[in-house]
């Protein structure tokens, strides 16, 4: 006979818990994410799509020894990297359009765009 | 580099030189020596020279977005200190006695300080990266020293402006002026945890940048002044609104007893 008591047990609903949260964040997944790197005060790439309408995670790596500053007027975005370092931006959702950016300490230089393509 | 450390310079220097000018206006109105000016400064270069340094290892904090959390707390840790100093000065009761009047000091120092620490991180960084490459030294020390001028020009101008004025025309100018300053932290704080994800990002209410860009010299003067920002979220607008009204609404209410302090004060 099954012992209903067992199958109730705290281990199990332990167990259901893990499998339910895991289960749930695969199918809830996070924001994608779009990697850009500094180097010699460039960006690469320089031109960066994404999905308009939805919320992305930027990986900005400056492999330069100096620091640099993300920014954009249009995304309203600012932060300092600082060199042979990673962040993390989230940015939009977005309309479709163009986001230029640049490196607010190598603003001749650093330049790039973001473009959100429907 | 010559032209971007300038406007660079002048902008992160101009929202501390600012704030520096109405708290030292407010100061002089209760007749308070302005000595603090100078602990706040020192204060603040030493923990910016500090949280510069660090940036890097606080950058990673929180999954890589400690360097927004650090900043927004900083910001809404000022408009906090700010109500405070709205409050301290506007009520006879705390501003006309010796306690009081070192509490709205101390407070004082604490804003000025904490301005200073993040606007003064950021410029460590862009003078540490700048100055090791030999070609720019130059260019970036006349920049960065005409860029201070310029921040530190305009709060003097704002300071000398705001005690040419009669008393109750000084203490409504400069309660607008730091209620659009506290209103403008509090847009930036909201800001940066949407940018860090801690909070939801809501729609753009309007675009002026057609009228006023954010890239114009005037665009970033009025920035750095009371937060100018061309595509503000509802988010933003709301929290700038709110905080703005809340400092008026603190400000206003006890503004006869001003007068009774005016009066003991000339007596």
């Amino acid at each position: 006979m099954i012992n209903y008591m067992k199958i109730l047990s705290w281990k199990n609903f332990l167990y259901l818990s893990i499998g339910f949260l895991t289960y749930s964040s695969n199918v809830i997944a996070g924001p994608p994410i779009i990697e850009i790197e500094i180097k010699d005060h460039l960006f690469f790439p320089s031109t960066v799509e994404i999905p308009a309408n939805k919320k992305i995670k930027l990986l900005v790596k400056n492999l330069d020894p100096t620091p640099e500053e993300f920014e954009s007027y249009d995304l309203n975005r600012e932060k300092v990297i600082a060199g042979n370092r990673k962040v993390i931006i989230f940015i939009g959702p977005l309309a479709p359009g163009e986001y230029p950016f640049f490196g607010e300490f190598y603003p001749k230089t650093a330049q790039g765009k973001i473009v959100a393509i429907e | 580099m010559f032209l971007n450390s300038i406007a660079l310079i002048s902008q992160e220097v101009l929202e501390a030189s600012i704030l520096i000018s109405i708290l030292m206006a407010l100061a002089k109105q209760l007749q308070l020596s302005q000595r603090w000016v100078l602990i706040a400064l020192v204060m603040g270069s030493i923990f910016a020279f500090i949280y510069g340094q660090n940036m890097g290892d606080v950058s990673e904090w929180f999954d890589y977005v400690g360097q927004e959390i650090v900043n927004a707390s900083i910001q809404l840790l000022i408009v906090i200190l700010m109500f405070l100093a709205t409050f301290l000065y506007s009520h006879s009761i705390f501003s006309s006695n010796k306690q009081g009047q070192i509490i709205f000091l101390a407070n004082a120092i604490a804003i000025v300080a904490l301005a200073i620490v993040r606007e003064g991180a950021e410029i460590y960084n862009y003078l540490i990266g700048a100055l090791v490459q030999p070609d720019y030294v130059l260019t970036v020390t006349a920049g960065s020293l005409i860029g201070t001028g310029i921040g530190i020009s305009i709060g003097v101008l704002f300071y000398y402006a705001m005690g040419a004025l009669t008393g109750k025309k000084r203490h409504i100018i400069g309660l607008v002026l730091f209620s659009l300053i506290a209103g403008s932290m509090t847009s930036q704080a909201i800001l940066l945890l949407n940018q860090a994800d801690w909070l939801i990002s809501t729609p753009v209410l309007w675009d002026s940048s057609h009228l006023l860009s954010e890239h114009s010299l005037t665009g970033r003067l009025l920035y750095g002044l009371i937060g100018y920002e061309a595509t503000p979220s509802a988010l933003e607008f709301a929290g700038y609104l709110g905080t703005a009204l809340i400092i008026l609404f603190i400000g206003m209410k006890k503004m006869p007893k001003i007068k009774c302090l005016e009066q003991t004060i000339n007596a």
